[in-house]
């Protein structure tokens, strides 16, 4: 037997995790970013044995807000994070993605074939068309806007 | 232990949860007046908490058991899960129309011996899955009239619940809210005939 009355009897509504649940998808776009953040800085904490409170004293600011910051509940301005890399010594956010870096490429080479990942992007060039690798580790300038296909350029290959 | 101090709605009629009088994890750093349905997915999107939980159990998430082993990339997936299961609960609450159907697919019987079970037997310990081959898991006592009442969840690291301390909890935590709809007579004994051990 199941009195279900009595259960709503004693039950309270609680519909506040709908607002919450809103909330997150709300903010998911900034949200996502200040947990990479956030995990980037716990990281960082534990590895250097520094506590969150050295950390806010070293920062100047309270405790409250580094508790707020490794929750990934903080939207930090660029003057915060700035902050944050300067007090840890480490890097938070980069600007790579531009023409001008340079990242190195990973290469699987088989008889058949050269594959190439840049980014998790990949190039797969045959060598019966006449291409063959003979280094296994170079260098490559790269912008994820552009087409992931490679091109042989000035004995570089570019994607 | 897991004193009951109160039972909440979640979604009306169909989806309940437990607020318990004390604090569960020792990763916790906060305790609010919260039902465990919020207190869940309020840690399971706090990468405080997560980085806390997997240095923890680093030798439970470097066992293998889902292919990953970086703490980092661990907090991240639990994130991204978690958000996504929470707006799925969040699309079944909003859409009223075949929320004990949508329920039903979300939840699946605890013990792997009552998976073709279907409709699930009454009082049937289940789990809700995040998504398939999460990690997280919600538990609840199911009523019938596809009522579900959450007791409490975790992160499952290990291929069983009896093996680690966290979720020998959950498995005590759905005989006390048994034991209490015994004793507030929302259930009675001859109802709890139906009542399907686990098979670990």
């Amino acid at each position: 037997m199941i009195n279900i009355d009595k259960l709503n009897k004693i039950a309270e509504s609680d519909h506040t995790w709908q607002k919450r649940a809103e909330k997150r998808k709300e903010n998911r776009s900034w949200q996502k970013k200040a947990q990479i953040i956030a995990v980037k800085v716990l990281s960082a904490l534990k590895k250097q044995k520094i506590t969150q409170r050295q950390l806010a004293q070293k920062m100047e600011i309270s405790p409250q807000q580094i508790n707020k910051i490794v929750k990934g509940n903080e939207n930090l301005t660029l003057q915060s994070i700035a902050k944050l890399e300067e007090a840890l010594g480490i890097q938070l956010i980069s600007f790579g993605n531009t023409l001008s870096d340079q990242k190195k490429l990973s290469v699987i080479e088989t008889s058949d074939y050269t594959e190439m990942y840049v980014n998790f992007k990949k190039a797969k060039v045959y060598k019966k068309e006449g291409i063959v690798f003979e280094s296994v580790s170079f260098q490559a300038n790269y912008n994820l806007t552009n087409s992931p296909d490679f091109v042989l350029k000035n004995n570089a290959y570019e994607c | 232990m897991f004193a009951i101090e109160k039972i909440e709605e979640i979604i009306q009629g169909k989806l309940y949860a437990v607020k318990y009088s004390a604090l569960q994890d020792d990763c916790e750093t906060e305790f609010g007046d919260i039902n465990e349905f919020g207190r869940l997915f309020n840690l399971w999107q706090d990468t405080s908490y997560l980085f806390c939980f997997f240095n923890r159990h680093l030798e439970d998430l470097k066992s293998g058991f889902f292919g990953v082993t970086s703490v980092e990339e661990a907090i991240l997936i639990t994130i991204n899960e978690a958000y996504n299961f929470e707006q799925e609960l969040l699309s079944v609450a909003k859409n009223k129309i075949n929320t004990a159907q949508s329920l039903q697919e979300i939840f699946r019987p605890l013990s792997d011996s009552d998976k073709d079970k279907y409709p699930i037997p009454l009082y049937l310990k289940s789990k809700a899955y995040g998504s398939r081959k999460s990690w997280l898991r919600l538990y609840a006592l199911r009523l019938n009239d596809n009522i579900y009442i959450i007791t409490g969840g975790g992160i499952k690291l290990t291929r069983t619940m009896n093996t680690r301390i966290h979720l020998k909890n959950e498995l005590k935590k759905l005989d006390i809210l048994k034991q209490f709809l015994i004793d507030q007579g929302i259930v009675d004994y001859d109802g709890m005939i139906d009542f399907i051990e686990l098979n670990l």
